[in-house]
């Protein structure tokens, strides 16, 4: 009996547990689980930036402005996932991908070619209305600025920054409850979005990106002015169910003529007020924009920004606060001025030197007195 | 990520704690000493100004303020305006006001008046707080205000649970002609980003100290940059902009002035940009060639200021568009 190469007898084996597993395991989608690509070169690429609701309909483009902070040649590349989590481009042929970007150096990758900026790279792309996007490069010393920009004119009839997004924290973050999909699976996880605009023509749009192994549900409710909410989700009014691993789902307080939504939310005109993001699974994140509902480029269009959980900030930047407590006291401007007559280091109160020079001044140490007579002013990171 | 600002409030700093052997013996005189100096010196100091070190007002019903957000780049300038989009997300009641610095750093409302307050907001409602009405948006309170070209502003509340979108607009149509949001700005840090490229010193020999990114500069055609920075120090410092090309080139240089504002008072708001324009009052333009898309860095000699940087239509008020670069 001829012998069989090992290389065959494994791939043989491969072969048949892909025949026998395959049909049960989730196919990899979007831009959470799709295995991170190569770049032409060879070399690997890690994560900078996902980005929920990029956009290429009618005139409506994605650019994506990325600097090297690195202190050697780095390779940058963008993948464009569309609507239902699939890859649109292939950063290993090249396609979306810049190599040997040298420290310090600006690219711009984009959907399409915009008369406002000047493109390094244009991915060839169909429409995607709307999807989500990776950034990967072979450096994590990257930064990036993403905006949606009308193509065609410059200066351009719209442009907006697409944020980093918002992912949803556990609990109902407002006293009120959170809602059951009409599936009977009940929300569990949400985040907000103040100042949601539905007046005139100016309408909100969110867009949020599965991140998530499996199906999920994905809710927005809208609350008016004074508070009350204005849509249920339990009756699918403002709901998307199984939403599919790597999709994005477009919400609307109204139809657009810039985004295809997947649901428009049936809410009476709220003029300004808050809209809370509910889903089965803190694996989402989503983004929202105001904007002019009835033309495409719209003549406006701006991002908001979103906030999970609303705890607290922790206190960080408290002049004279040397036990960081949030609270400075007698001692603690004893220990200012033992500092200031030189009897004591800097080191025992480094909160004193706000401007970082290694001493305390009178500034600082009249500073320190205004926050123990004030209160703190606190200086931190919303989640 | 958001930077923001708040407040805690410290009733009793003084009698919270036990006393330490410290405050029990002669060395409390020299406390009280040193306190009495301390508030002496208020008075020959720069007077409190600014969102970084103004103190936070009562609201006209008594309660105290604390601060929600702190916003640089405030705009009330032709058909400009500022909007505060705010929700209350407690579940009390909670006072909820906007304070408005000038570009010099004063304060130009008084809150404890009711000037941009709204009291007892319910849990869940949003209340918008304008520098002027708009067409687009249905101001709760309005603001009397001159104008102020660029300057800066603080939510205040009773409570620390309220959450805002703070948007530049168009206050003549809806949908407007310009709408824009603003954040909380970046501040830098301290020492040298990229570490590649040493900081500045500046024309009064100062070097700079504290520096931080912003990508996606654009300096093309009409489309230009503008950078809204404000002080948070409590003495002068220098604020400086360097604006790298896409091949990494810088093209300005600070030390020789292009690009810098020395002695920067506490609280004021200075405009850089890449260009004049015609919906902004810049401070300086920098000269410039050949940019297109590229990277800035704010450089300073102090971590105490905060800066958003908008790119907009340079040519008309309002701008066709304006986007945030900070947000």
């Amino acid at each position: 009996m001829r012998p069989v190469p090992l290389r065959s007898a494994g791939t043989g084996v491969l072969l048949g547990l892909a025949v026998l597993f395959g049909p049960c395991v989730r196919a990899q989608a979007g831009i959470a689980d799709a295995p991170l690509p190569r770049f032409a070169d060879g070399k690997q690429s890690v994560l900078v930036r996902a980005v929920p609701g990029v956009v290429k309909r009618g005139g409506l483009e994605t650019d994506f402005l990325c600097t090297s902070f690195d202190s050697g040649v780095v390779d940058i590349g963008v993948e464009v996932f569309g609507t239902d989590g699939a890859r649109l481009n292939d950063v290993t042929t090249g396609s979306g991908a810049l190599l040997d970007v040298g420290p310090g150096q600006t690219v711009t990758i984009g959907t399409g070619g915009t008369a406002a900026f000047l493109e390094s790279k244009v991915i060839t792309l169909p429409t995607v209305a709307q999807g989500s996007a990776r950034i990967i490069a072979t450096s994590s010393q990257i930064q990036c600025v993403v905006l949606i920009v009308d193509g065609a004119v410059t200066p351009p009839e719209a442009s907006a920054t697409i944020t980093t997004g918002v992912q949803p924290s556990a609990g109902a973050v407002l006293s009120l409850a959170l809602p059951r999909f009409s599936d009977g699976k009940p929300a569990t996880h949400a985040m907000l979005v103040p100042g949601v605009v539905n007046r005139g023509s100016l309408d909100t749009d969110f867009f949020c990106t599965s991140l998530a192994a499996e199906p999920i549900d994905i809710g927005v409710e809208i609350f008016g002015t004074d508070g009350g909410v204005l849509n249920s989700v339990e009756a699918d009014n403002g709901a998307v169910l199984n939403v599919q691993p790597g999709q994005t789902v477009t919400l609307g307080t109204t139809g657009t003529a810039a985004f295809l939504e997947t649901a428009v939310i049936t809410a009476p005109g709220i003029a300004q007020g808050l809209a809370r993001v509910v889903s089965t699974s803190e694996r989402v994140i989503c983004s929202a924009v105001v904007l002019d509902s009835t033309l495409s480029p719209p003549t406006a269009m701006s991002e908001l920004l979103g906030y999970s959980g609303v705890a607290p900030v922790p206190v960080v930047g408290c002049t004279g606060d040397c036990s960081g407590d949030g609270h400075v006291t007698v001692d603690e401007l004893l220990t200012g001025v033992e500092i200031v007559l030189g009897s004591l280091p800097m080191t025992e109160c480094p909160e004193l030197d706000v401007d970082n020079r290694g001493s305390v001044s009178v500034n600082e140490l009249v500073r320190a007195v205004t926050a123990a007579l004030n209160g703190c002013v606190q200086e931190g990171v919303v989640p | 990520m958001n930077r923001t600002t708040s407040v805690v409030k410290n009733p009793s700093p003084w009698s919270n704690r036990p006393a330490s052997p410290a405050s029990r013996s002669p060395v409390w005189s020299v406390v009280a000493g040193v306190l009495v100096l301390g508030w002496q010196l208020v008075s020959v100091l720069p007077a409190d100004a600014g969102i970084g070190d103004t103190p936070l007002p009562q609201f006209s019903d008594g309660k105290p303020a604390v601060s929600v957000l702190a916003v640089p780049g405030v705009v009330k300038r032709d058909r400009l305006q500022t909007d505060f989009l705010c929700t209350a997300l407690g579940s009390a009641p909670v006072d909820i006001g906007v304070e408005i610095f000038g570009a010099d750093g004063v304060l130009m409302n008084d809150v404890h008046a009711g000037v941009g307050a709204v009291l007892d907001v319910v849990p869940g409602s949003t209340v918008t707080i304008g520098t002027s009405g708009t067409a687009a948006f249905l101001e709760t309170k309005v603001i009397p205000l001159p104008s102020l070209a660029q300057g800066s502003a603080r939510v205040v509340a009773s409570s620390d649970r309220v959450r805002c979108n703070v948007m530049i607009v168009d206050d003549l149509v809806n949908p407007p002609v310009t709408l824009a949001a603003l954040g909380t700005g970046v501040r830098p840090a301290p020492g040298t980003v990229p570490a590649a490229i040493a900081l500045p010193q500046f024309g009064a020999g100062r070097p700079a100290t504290h520096s931080v990114l912003i990508p996606g500069a654009v300096k093309r055609s009409r489309n230009q940059t503008e950078f809204l920075c404000t002080s948070l120090a409590t003495q002068p410092i220098d604020i400086g902009i360097q604006i790298f090309a896409p091949d990494g080139t810088l093209r300005n240089d600070v030390a020789t002035g292009n690009g810098a504002v020395l002695g920067v008072a506490p609280g004021a708001t200075v405009t850089l940009g890449t260009t004049g324009t015609a919906a902004f009052l810049e401070t300086q333009v920098m000269t410039l060639q050949g940019v297109s898309q590229g990277m800035a860095r704010v450089v300073s000699n102090s971590a105490e200021v905060a800066c958003t940087a908008l790119v907009l239509d340079s040519l008309v008020t309002p701008p066709t568009s304006m986007s945030g670069l900070t947000n």
